[in-house]
């Protein structure tokens, strides 16, 4: 009954749409912070308007995630673009804050440290299991420092925790690359018992997935390494 | 060993019990450490007045959760639990702060609050049927969101945007604190044949439920704490 080369195959399919998904809304996400920090005044309204937008992002990821089983794919899809949307409006700021060309450059370490770790994830036979819960407790304690020297403020600290957030994220990239996989294979392996549609709807939740797991690198690689305007 | 006698679900009962012993243990080490620098003016200026102190507890910290995590299989128990309490001791120091920003009554009436919430949601993960699997991938994925949210207002350094997020944290921890109990006794149950790796997964399980326990509790003093008036 299973004809092994064709699952194969369309595991990759199922790759290629997480993929394709995650560029498509990471590629609208860098269009829109780039656009809107042409315009000075636009800022100024954003930033006015920045509670109800961080509200929503919060909202959509919760809605995603929460009532994933009930959405159709259109709708899914929507979601998580409009989701790209809103938070390149937020990021539209750090235009302000970095200079261009180290954003430029963070971008590239990201996508290089993302690609790399998102093939190991994808080709590596070792179980990543135990990478993930070791990747989460480590969050857990970031976290937790995290709150820590929002009392502080010091500059310092700061800089340390951003380094420790980028080797997590890192580590994250290449388990949840090899759990999306999984996910894919345990879906072609029961295709009879899963609800049709479910294959395609799934490649929005892992990309919605990955695609946090770059935002949140590229974010910790910016303060670890990125030059703020008006510093040499 | 003369454990295997035991029957099945009391070996269980004994890693719950020798897991929360522990958290329990490394949270009064913190809140005794958090008070005494908090009220003994030469330590806690030696320490805040030198910014070298304070990021070489931090990276000393950042260092032990690693190493705990990293490198369990290797450790020995003792030095498993040395490790686990060293830390909790470097955090208490760096906690003290909350005492000089937050008064004392909403400090300790956070702290009751979090342990009720922690209780709770510990004695459901526990005893519930459900399989909480899709709670813990959903409250990690909504986690991630939130760490981009808190990132951001650091730029922004919008107060109400702080409340709105520390009000989700507080939500999103005691979600996981719930999936994390499900989860640590699914793994005893696989796990019943080795007991000196149990004994090690019981502090690693310890770490993981203190760290959920500390999370709760700071995320709910930004949302509900008092601050001193300066």
């Amino acid at each position: 009954m299973f004809h092994n080369y064709s699952i194969s195959e369309r595991l990759s399919l199922f790759m290629y749409g997480v993929y394709a998904w995650m560029a498509c809304a990471l590629a609208i996400t860098a269009c829109t912070a780039y656009s809107i920090s042409l315009f000075p005044q636009a800022l100024e309204i954003i930033r006015t308007l920045s509670l109800p937008i961080l509200l929503m992002q919060l909202g959509l990821v919760v809605g995603l995630s929460w009532f994933f089983n009930r959405l159709t794919l259109t709708t899914a899809l929507l979601m998580f673009l409009l989701y790209s949307v809103l938070v390149g409006i937020t990021f539209s700021f750090i235009f302000y804050v970095y200079t261009m060309s180290s954003i430029f450059s963070t971008f590239l370490t990201t996508a290089g440290m993302f690609g790399g770790m998102a093939v190991y994830g994808y080709v590596t036979r070792t179980d990543l299991t135990a990478i993930g819960s070791i990747g989460l407790m480590m969050l857990l304690g970031l976290i937790v420092g995290f709150t820590i020297n929002r009392f502080f403020d010091n500059p310092a600290i700061d800089y340390m925790l951003s380094g420790a957030g980028v080797l997590i994220f890192t580590l994250l990239t290449a388990y949840d690359t090899q759990k999306i996989k999984q996910l894919g294979q345990q879906i072609l392996m029961n295709e009879e018992a899963i609800e049709p549609g479910m294959m395609e709807k799934m490649t929005v939740l892992g990309a919605l997935t990955l695609y946090l797991d770059f935002i949140n690198l590229f974010l910790h690689l910016l303060r670890f390494r990125g030059n703020a305007v008006g510093k040499k | 060993m003369m454990h295997e006698d035991y029957p099945v679900s009391s070996r269980i009962q004994s890693f719950m019990y020798s897991m929360f012993g522990w958290m329990a243990a490394a949270l009064l080490v913190s809140a005794f450490t958090a008070y005494y620098v908090a009220v003994t003016p030469a330590v806690f200026n030696w320490v805040y007045s030198n910014t070298l102190v304070l990021i070489m507890i931090f990276i000393a910290q950042i260092g032990l959760v690693i190493g705990l995590s990293l490198w369990l299989p290797r450790l020995t128990l003792l030095t498993a639990l040395v490790m686990f309490f060293v830390y909790a001791g470097l955090l208490g120091v760096t906690l003290s702060i909350i005492f000089h920003l937050y008064t004392a009554v909403s400090i300790f009436s956070t702290f009751i609050t979090a342990a009720g919430m922690f209780g709770a949601m510990a004695i459901y993960g526990y005893l519930t049927r459900a399989d909480l699997t899709t709670v813990g991938n959903i409250s990690v994925m909504i986690l991630f969101g939130l760490i981009i949210a808190l990132v951001v207002n650091l730029f922004l350094k919008s107060a109400t945007i702080d409340l709105i997020i520390s009000g989700v944290g507080v939500v999103i921890f005691a979600l996981l604190t719930a999936y994390d109990v499900q989860k640590l006794k699914q793994l005893a149950q696989r796990m019943l044949a080795e007991q000196e790796t149990m004994q090690k997964v019981a502090v690693l399980g310890a770490l993981m439920l203190y760290l959920d326990f500390i999370n709760l509790f700071l995320f709910l003093l930004r949302f509900m704490g008092r601050q001193q008036k300066e």
